[in-house]
């Protein structure tokens, strides 16, 4: 889409440069002191200072050169920023220099708007031959209220809607459609009123809404915006495709509280221990979510000292103060020098510090989300606002329904890919990460659960989105039953305060995977025949009643193992075969959660969330490079669930015991005996497992 | 290069005043819309302590392994080296193949040989007896559209990911060598002795004088920002050693196309396109460019799907009713639904 770019005269800061949705909007609030008055007393603000005069650039430019050339105009003074311009920089004084030059005349004005849009239309080409973009003094009319009063009304509603959000403008659009505020002469009164940011989405490089850079974006003609290069980003192309041209609507940051007071302190609510009684957990769930709840209550510390690298590199910074200079060729150094103060003005912001997080390692079958729970209920009954995303869908779709039980009064308001409640507002939020891109300071209290599942684990962008989606002082809570190697190193340094629950929640010790040695998956099929070990061992699962999980590293493996096990138990019930490819996969789960099925063969895709009372796993190719080991311990974590068969088998077949394998049982069997230890283990427990050793 | 420092284009130049009650524009706001060079990413979690003994190693096992690169059309990573070429059309050229997994080749259904030599459609075909107005004289189309083809259009053209559009592009190329044998043939048969010794048919000179495309409504145009059938049509005719001019409009759209049943589309295609104010010049002077011709023009209509030739058919008719020259209209599309 494109902007309009104009200038106007303030009496103290000489001519300023601004870029608008609606120039009409723009020419009311700075020109008609009656409007402009009427429209901020309607809003509880006070009204701005008339402009002396204005010129509007009659040809709209593509909206991101606009704010661009706007924000350029107004911090290197009226000189285009581009290569052919750097000599003029030098000789150019800023018209806002207190106590410098007079204000440009109109003329002049004029003539360097023309200069700026038509810069801002070729940034580095020649100029173009199409002509003079046209210019025009805007004039004060007055009289002209009335409509004013309706269009701060709906600025307002605008403003409070899109709070601690980041959002396109269709989305905005349709967001706001419900209040009758999405039009965008409301949302550049908001703007003008400092109650919504409005820019381009992709600016400077980076797209604004994903914070991908360089490397993410696409720069391509664009017949939206007539630009040649108008670049558009990769990297979050899910959730709609933000480009220079397109309008990134920023809210301001969400309020926490009746009338934006922030979280009630803790010392309100009943103690801990009586808040956490209510949610009837186990002795471990308790103790951990005990924990948890101390870290989320515990007042904000003042940031910690400096490691040694952002250390150096403050040092640095100051020693440098202009080192972006040392950048530029030497040619312009004087030019550069004479920016250097400006430059030095945006430079001030230290290295983001992440809000403080803490580590629920909880193992399969521990109960995870009961822990949560408490969590939320002392943010949300303190006035504030919670967040809980994981990265799968089908997850946040299990989650829904016991979130709503949970908190009858504050409904979880649920978005992923296609969800209906988009444009609802609520104070507890469930969604899938990706959501998490469209919010921006916005929550109190994160929780991610299962960080290390596909596509969180391994995005950058998403992780980053996670964390900005958090308000200032909020607070984040990792679940997980298999943390990545680096939050485990940081939680063994004492970098990242946790707590582990070694235990499920009925209390008995986690089935311990046995090896076996066998051919390939695909050998075995091949050959039509398994070895004895592994037979026997599937015949005892499928005689004592479970249904089998069979994991398998390759979708391509996975149908021939399925005709295999169902040539070699043919009596035993219906055999089927997934993968993420599987168009049936949705209905295959189906039949095998209702026992239509009796042996389900798949690749890692149900290593997570599928849960069968009786079942045994079974792990084919364990020592392919897709199982690792947090893959094997969550493949693991399918058997043995319910409380009425808590043991299950679990089996890695294999040629060779990897490192892998060897790794998922040690770390079980740490949590086992972490569990014995603590005492969380039922007393009957303990025979069971002398069955299972001697099985 | 710009002087503007990285960040701080959100950096809005409207400040008002602080006031009570509702917050301004404060730099807690500013912090999350810039993001200074050198200024890391926010973060979940602290950073933890780099490994370098591993990443070393990680490094020099990337060395020996084969060299990866991710599938130009699926984004997973494979081993160019290892992938057969078999089965693929021979006109694509090397840098498709290098770039292309070998599970994404395998899910594409070329069009290799064809049933209805007017549409091009690869099984037998009524449509084209139906017709009873030709505007076009052959079509001819890359792939067939199956699921698959239609999912991979529709991550092009609605969800934007134009950095599919070089690999889909490519994928005419088969398609247009065959449509351009053809006619290569049908001059040296009809064309007379001192055609047949004229060395720009023996060369194998490109048969075509310009490619179009089918277009797409402004608004259309504003929404996607992009003309799939437009891009696509430049980019063969840079493959091809062609010229490409968009000469057609497309007026503001009733519906969308893929909602309506076959006769509808038939109907609602009939006055849609017309011919672009400087289609008749550029016809003209293409013409008069070489007076020695003895064929009428010919022109290439590019599009992205041919669904029941209504399309093509209107924009073949637009075109012969501005021009001031006779014109022999051709089209080529990357899908035969
Ligand atoms: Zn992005
Ligand atoms: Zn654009
Ligand atoms: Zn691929
Ligand atoms: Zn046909």
């Amino acid at each position: 889409m494109k902007a309009t770019l104009y200038l106007y005269l303030d009496a103290d800061k000489g001519w300023l440069a601004s870029a608008t949705l609606d120039a009409e909007v723009d020419r009311l609030w700075r020109l008609d002191a009656e409007w402009a008055a009427e429209a901020a007393k309607e809003a509880g603000a006070s009204p701005p200072r008339p402009a002396e005069a204005m010129l509007v650039c009659g040809a709209p430019l593509p909206l991101g050169a606009a704010y661009e050339a706007a924000a350029s105009w107004n911090r290197h003074g009226p000189v285009p920023a581009g290569a052919a311009c750097r000599e003029q920089l030098l000789r150019a004084s800023r018209p806002a220099a207190p106590g410098g030059a007079a204000p440009l005349r109109l003329p002049e004005a004029a003539e360097a708007l023309r200069r700026l849009a038509r810069a801002a239309l070729a940034p580095d080409g020649p100029e173009r031959p199409s002509g003079e973009p046209p210019v025009t003094a805007a004039m004060p009319r007055h009289g002209s209220g009335g409509a004013a009063a309706a269009l701060a009304r709906a600025a307002c509603a605008a403003a409070r809607a899109l709070r601690g959000r980041a959002l396109l403008r269709g989305e905005a659009q349709a967001r706001l459609a419900a209040a009758g505020a999405g039009s965008d002469a409301a949302l550049q009164l908001a703007a003008l009123l400092g109650r919504l940011r409005l820019g381009g989405a992709v600016a400077a490089g980076r797209c604004q809404r994903c914070g991908s850079g360089e490397a993410q974006l696409l720069r391509t003609a664009c017949g939206a915006c007539g630009s040649s290069r108008c670049a558009s980003c990769q990297a979050c192309l899910a959730l709609g495709r933000s480009r220079e041209c397109g309008l990134l609507v920023l809210g301001m940051p969400a309020q926490a509280g009746r009338g934006g007071a922030g979280l009630a302190p803790p010392e309100q609510l009943p103690p801990a221990a009586e808040r956490l009684r209510r949610w009837g957990l186990s002795p471990a769930q308790s103790a951990a979510a005990a924990s948890a709840l101390a870290f989320l209550e515990r007042p904000l510390q003042p940031p910690p000292a400096l490691g040694l690298r952002p250390r150096l590199a403050a040092l640095m910074r100051a020693a440098l103060p202009s080192a972006g200079l040392l950048r530029l060729p030497p040619l312009h150094r004087g030019a550069a020098a004479a920016a250097g103060r400006l430059f030095r003005r945006t430079r001030r912001h230290k290295p983001a510090e992440p809000h403080p997080s803490f580590l629920l390692w909880a193992v399969t079958g521990a109960g995870k989300t009961e822990m949560i729970f408490p969590l939320l209920e002392s943010v949300l009954s303190r006035g504030g606002r919670a967040l809980v995303a994981t990265p799968r869908r089908d997850v946040v779709l299990e989650l829904e329904p016991r979130l709503r039980r949970a908190f009858p009064d504050t409904p979880p308001v649920t978005l992923y890919g296609g969800s209906p409640q988009r444009e609802e507002d609520g104070r507890l939020t469930l969604a899938t990460t990706h959501q998490l891109l469209r919010f921006r300071e916005s929550f109190d209290l994160i929780v991610l659960d299962e960080l290390d599942a596909f596509p969180f684990a391994g995005d950058a962008m998403l992780h980053e989105a996670a964390a900005r989606s958090g308000a200032a002082g909020s607070r984040t809570v990792l679940l997980t039953a298999t943390p990545p190697p680096s939050l485990q190193r940081l939680a063994r340094l004492g970098r990242l305060p946790h707590a582990k629950v070694p235990v499920r929640y009925h209390r008995h010790p986690l089935p311990v995977p046995r090896l076996l040695r066998t051919p390939s998956a695909l050998g075995m099929a091949a050959a039509g025949r398994m070895p004895s070990s592994l037979r026997q061992a599937m015949a005892r699962s499928l005689d004592r009643g479970a249904q089998l999980f069979v994991f398998v590293p390759a979708i391509r493996s996975a149908e021939p193992v399925a005709r295999l096990i169902r040539k070699l138990f043919s009596d035993r019930g219906e055999v089927a075969a997934t993968h993420s490819q599987d168009p049936e996969r949705a209905d295959k789960v189906v039949r095998f959660r209702q026992k239509q099925l009796r042996v389900l063969v798949t690749t890692t895709i149900l290593e997570r969330g599928v849960t069968i009372p009786v079942s045994d796993v079974f792990i084919l190719d364990a020592d392919s490079r897709i199982f690792d080991e947090a893959s094997l311990v969550q493949s693991a974590g399918r058997a043995g669930r319910s409380a009425a068969d808590p043991q299950g088998f679990v089996w890695f077949a294999a040629a060779s015991p990897s490192a892998s394998q060897k790794r998922a049982i040690r770390q079980i069997r740490l949590m086992n005996r972490a569990a014995r230890k603590a005492g969380y283990l039922l007393s009957g427990s303990a025979s069971s497992r002398r069955f299972h050793s001697t099985f | 290069m710009t002087m503007q420092p990285a960040g701080g284009a959100l950096l809005s130049e409207t400040r008002p005043p602080k006031r009570s009650g509702e917050p301004a524009a404060d730099d807690r706001f500013l912090r999350l819309s810039e993001r200074e060079e050198g200024e890391g990413p926010a973060r979940l979690y602290p950073l933890a302590s780099p490994t370098w003994p591993s990443k070393a190693l990680r490094g020099l096992l990337g060395l020996l392994a084969p060299a990866r690169s991710a599938c130009g059309l699926c984004g997973r990573g494979f081993a160019p080296s290892r992938t057969s070429l078999a089965g693929l059309p021979e006109e694509l050229p090397r840098s498709w193949s290098d770039s292309v997994c070998g599970s994404c080749r395998s899910s594409i259904p070329w069009i290799l040989r064809i049933q209805c030599q007017v549409c091009g459609r690869p099984d037998s075909c009524g449509d084209c007896c139906r017709r009873t107005s030709a505007g076009f004289i052959r079509s001819r189309s890359a792939v067939r559209y199956t699921l698959e083809m239609r999912q991979l259009l529709a991550r092009y053209k609605y969800r934007g990911e134009e950095a599919l559009q070089p690999w889909l592009a490519d994928m005419l190329l088969p398609a247009y060598a065959a449509l351009a044998a053809e006619l290569r043939l049908a001059d040296r048969l009809t064309g007379r002795l001192s055609d047949r010794l004229d060395p720009d048919a023996r060369k194998g000179k490109e048969p075509f004088d310009l490619v179009t495309s089918v277009p797409v409504s402004r608004q259309r145009l504003a929404e996607r920002g992009f003309n799939q059938a437009e891009r696509l049509a430049a980019s063969l005719a840079v493959r091809a050693g062609l010229t490409a001019r968009p000469l057609l409009e497309r007026k503001e759209e009733r519906g969308k196309m893929s909602a309506k049943t076959r006769r509808e589309r038939l109907i609602a295609a009939e006055g849609l396109f017309e011919a672009a104010p400087e289609a008749a010049g550029i016809l003209r002077l293409l013409a008069a460019r070489d007076p020695e011709r003895r064929r009428p023009l010919r022109l290439l209509v590019v599009d992205d799907i041919y669904t029941t030739g209504g399309t093509m058919d209107h924009c073949a008719l637009a075109l012969q009713r501005c021009s001031p020259v006779p014109i022999d209209l051709y089209g080529l599309t990357w899908a035969r639904a």
